[in-house]
């Protein structure tokens, strides 16, 4: 009898994705609340990240506090988490 | 003559008077029935054992004169952005258990001119401690706000809250690139066995005195029971020359004047360049693992002995070889261009974003390099590298220093030094390690505020 095997996910597994920076998006919490999301083209579709674990809930110049601007090639890593794609860091691509 | 009455008549009045009665009573009870209604908590009149209009004995609510109103610790603005400001006050609520949703505030920032502007709101205020009151992006018009006062109104609503501060613990607190994009960084546990929703969190960050440097806000929509969170705040302008805290790392330049008359006093060993090399070596010793340190002599030219590294131990067996250049016995002091070097390695690409830049520079005072007034090029010098926010200590040494021009050349007058002896030199030194690196209790304070323990149920 072969026993089945169930994938036990112990840790939080790095995700890098890379993509052209399209736009931010903000957004309100049920709060009201504000947030940005940023708006990614990986090549096959557009994608949101929340940019709060970077941000907080600030809009004080959010594009320079990333460190990235519209329109740049951006290297995106984060953890996969219960709620979702988290994003640790954003950074320039290289050529 | 008599009245009389036949028996009859009388049997007659009493079912009369009994038929009478029973209307009355049924009539009596329909209305009573119809109007009366039995004291509640919000009937807006005082009535069962209440204490005052809906407040009090059995209702859920404290009455307002039986709390002991909140006040007023501090208030503060601090400079964001241009023309932008965060406004921060602290309130205390001493009550035990009482906490009021809703309590009216008035934030009102002043120059010399008189009021800028006005932020009203309302605020949550949870029991027993002091908790945060947060105003953000204020525009003032290019106004500078001197002065800033919160004043609270009347919170017609206090009900019982079974927690307070003691509700989150803040487990950990890191502040990274300060003198970039700051951004803080804390995990925060919810003690509570409910989850909270949509709380507050206020970090505020003081100097080893308790004075408020600067505040960020954030918020966390769900906080389930017995869970950490992370709570994050940024700020769009450095603040790590702001933040003389232990949590900020130094980048150092170090300026040591090797000018000829440094060894003017024809003693053995001479002085007072040989205290004055001591004294740097020791203080480069004192820097913390984290910090960086650059090391920059001048004579008649300034020379980069040490680009910025964090092996203070190379840097402080660097400044023990220090010797004066023979030829430097009838050379310049070239203040400037020590200044200029300093300001290029601090703000070049081995500059730590995670820190703060800082310049010592120590000289004897007499700027005579280059040829074309010397004394301008310095304090040039010494304004670009305060332009682009490094913190300049200087120390003037000798009874013949000019320190009027020692001052100009530092940050402020009390971060320039006047050295008369050369055993000085190492208290002075020591007086800029503590000046960097403030101990205090309270250096980065997160309160989170949410009403997830209040009942507000009727």
């Amino acid at each position: 009898m072969v026993e089945e095997v169930v994938p036990v996910i112990t840790e939080s597994e790095t995700v890098t994705v890379e993509g052209l920076f399209l736009s931010l998006a903000e957004e309100k919490t049920e709060f009201q609340k504000s947030f940005f999301y940023l708006m990614l083209d990986d090549g096959t579709e557009v994608v949101r990240i929340d940019l709060r674990p970077l941000l907080g809930y600030s809009v004080i110049d959010p594009i320079g506090k990333l460190g990235v601007d519209r329109g740049m090639q951006v290297v995106i890593s984060g953890v996969m988490t219960d709620d979702g794609f988290k994003i640790k860091a954003i950074t320039p691509a290289t050529e | 003559m008599q009245l009389y009455r036949p028996w009859a008549f009388w049997r007659r009045v009493q079912y009369g008077t009994g038929f009478g009665l029973f209307w009355v009573l049924v009539f009596s009870l329909s209305a009573y029935n119809l109007f009366h209604k039995d004291p509640t908590c919000f009937d807006t009149r005082q009535n069962g054992d209440e204490r005052g209009v809906d407040c009090g004995g059995a209702c859920n609510r404290f009455c307002a004169f039986d709390v002991i109103s909140p006040t007023v610790k501090w208030a503060r603005s601090f400079a964001v952005t241009d023309g932008q400001y965060n406004a921060v006050a602290y309130i205390e609520n001493r009550n035990k258990t009482a906490a009021s949703p809703a309590v009216p505030y008035s934030l009102k920032l002043y120059d010399a001119s008189g009021l800028i502007t006005e932020r009203t709101g309302i605020t949550i205020l949870p029991p027993d401690s002091v908790y945060s009151i947060f105003e953000g992006r204020i525009l003032t018009n290019g106004r500078v706000p001197t002065q800033t006062f919160l004043e609270l109104g009347e919170a017609t609503l206090w009900v019982p809250a079974t927690a307070g501060r003691e509700q989150f613990t803040v487990n950990s607190r890191t502040l990274t690139k300060a003198d970039f994009k700051p951004r803080l960084e804390s995990e925060i546990y919810n003690n509570a066995l409910i989850e909270a929703q949509d709380v507050e969190v206020v970090a505020t960050i003081f100097d080893a005195r308790g004075n408020a440097l600067t505040a960020s806000q954030t918020f966390i929509d769900h906080f389930p029971a017995r869970s950490a969170q992370t709570a994050v705040f940024t700020w769009p302008l450095p603040i790590a020359k702001t933040i003389r805290s232990c949590e900020v790392p130094t980048d150092m330049a170090v300026a040591i004047d090797l000018s000829g008359s440094m060894n003017n006093d024809s003693a053995n060993p001479p002085q007072p360049i040989t205290s004055v090399i001591a004294a740097a070596e020791a203080f480069t010793k004192r820097l913390r693992s984290t910090d960086q340190v650059t090391l920059i002599t001048f004579a008649t030219k300034a020379l980069v002995q040490q680009t910025l590294t964090n092996d203070l131990t190379s840097v402080a067996n660097t400044v023990a070889e220090l010797v004066i250049d023979p030829a430097e016995e009838r050379g310049s002091t070239n203040t400037g261009e020590a200044i200029m070097k300093a300001t290029e390695e601090l703000t070049g690409v081995r500059h730590s974003t995670e820190a703060r830049k800082v310049l010592v520079l120590l000289t004897d005072g007499l700027a005579t390099a280059p040829d074309d007034d010397p004394d301008a090029y310095a304090l040039n010098a010494a304004a670009i590298a305060k332009s682009k926010d490094i913190d300049v200590f200087t120390i003037g040494l000798g009874a013949s220093v000019n320190m009027d021009f020692v001052r100009k050349l530092a940050s402020s007058n009390e971060q320039a030094y006047a050295v008369v002896s050369a055993d000085q030199i190492d208290g002075i030194y020591r007086t800029i390690t503590a000046a960097l690196c403030e101990d205090g209790a309270a250096v980065i304070e997160i309160i989170p505020k949410t009403t997830a323990s209040f009942n507000l149920v009727e």
